[in-house]
């Protein structure tokens, strides 16, 4: 595998924050929240540089998505 | 994990763009026409939000930004089906997205959690704001003060070289 890239936005070890918080589910409207998970391209940042666990990977993943659909994120910048 | 009895109502959640060349209260008596088309259809609203202009993260139909809106709503599938049938018809509508709140655990719970969210942070705005006028009038008060102690004593100088003359 490539080395390891990642100056994406923040890099946790084990640590996923929506599992701390205990978070059940990610609202795609919450811009705010899902920003932050989105770097430059605004592509989806991989679980290994934000360090969510793969639940909630999923979950935001879809939220994403969602929000992307009705122009709340932008599907690629240029 | 999906919650489904087919006789009970679903809860939906419907947020819709329109164009941003519609004007405000134009774009209101769209969002009362959604409203209505789902009433009429056998639903029931429990909640409008209102999200005015805002910039759009792409270009949709050459506009730059849109009028959101979004309803929360109760009710059989059929008045779902129906309404996005008009909006795709209508011009008024260029986006629409609608998803189902009791489908996934939690989703109705941070919908409501977010409502509380907003209220408070109105709240919090609010008294931001009225703390900052309050600064401002006693402030405004303060120079008066000192505005008119200046003036009493340019009076007294003033007086002294009228007399001159």
């Amino acid at each position: 595998m490539k080395g390891r890239g990642g100056r994406l936005p923040f890099r946790r070890r084990r640590y996923c924050k929506f599992c701390e918080d205990k978070v059940q589910f990610i609202d795609y409207k919450d811009v705010d929240l899902l920003i932050s998970y989105v770097p430059e391209r605004a592509k989806i940042a991989p679980r290994r540089i934000t360090g969510t666990c793969a639940m909630h990977q999923r979950k935001l993943t879809r939220a994403i998505k969602q929000a992307r659909q009705i122009a709340l994120l932008p599907f690629t910048t240029e | 994990m999906t919650n489904t009895n087919p006789k009970a109502a679903r809860i939906f959640e419907t947020v819709f763009i329109s164009p941003p060349t519609l004007s405000e209260s134009e774009f209101d008596s769209v969002v009362s026409e959604v409203s209505g088309n789902f009433e009429e259809n056998g639903a029931q609203i429990r909640r409008t939000e209102n999200w005015g202009r805002k910039r759009l993260a792409y270009p949709i139909k050459k506009h730059q930004d849109g009028w959101y809106a979004l309803l929360q709503l109760e009710g059989p599938g059929g008045a779902v089906a129906e309404v996005e049938r008009r909006m795709r018809i209508s011009d008024k509508v260029i986006r629409w997205q609608t998803v189902r709140l009791d489908e996934f655990p939690g989703a109705l719970e941070a919908a409501e959690e977010r409502v509380e969210r907003l209220a408070r942070e109105a709240e919090e705005r609010a008294q931001r704001e009225a703390e900052r006028a309050q600064r401002e009038a006693e402030r405004a008060k303060a120079e008066a003060e000192k505005a008119a102690a200046a003036e009493s004593e340019s009076d007294d100088e003033s007086a002294g070289s009228g007399e001159e003359e």
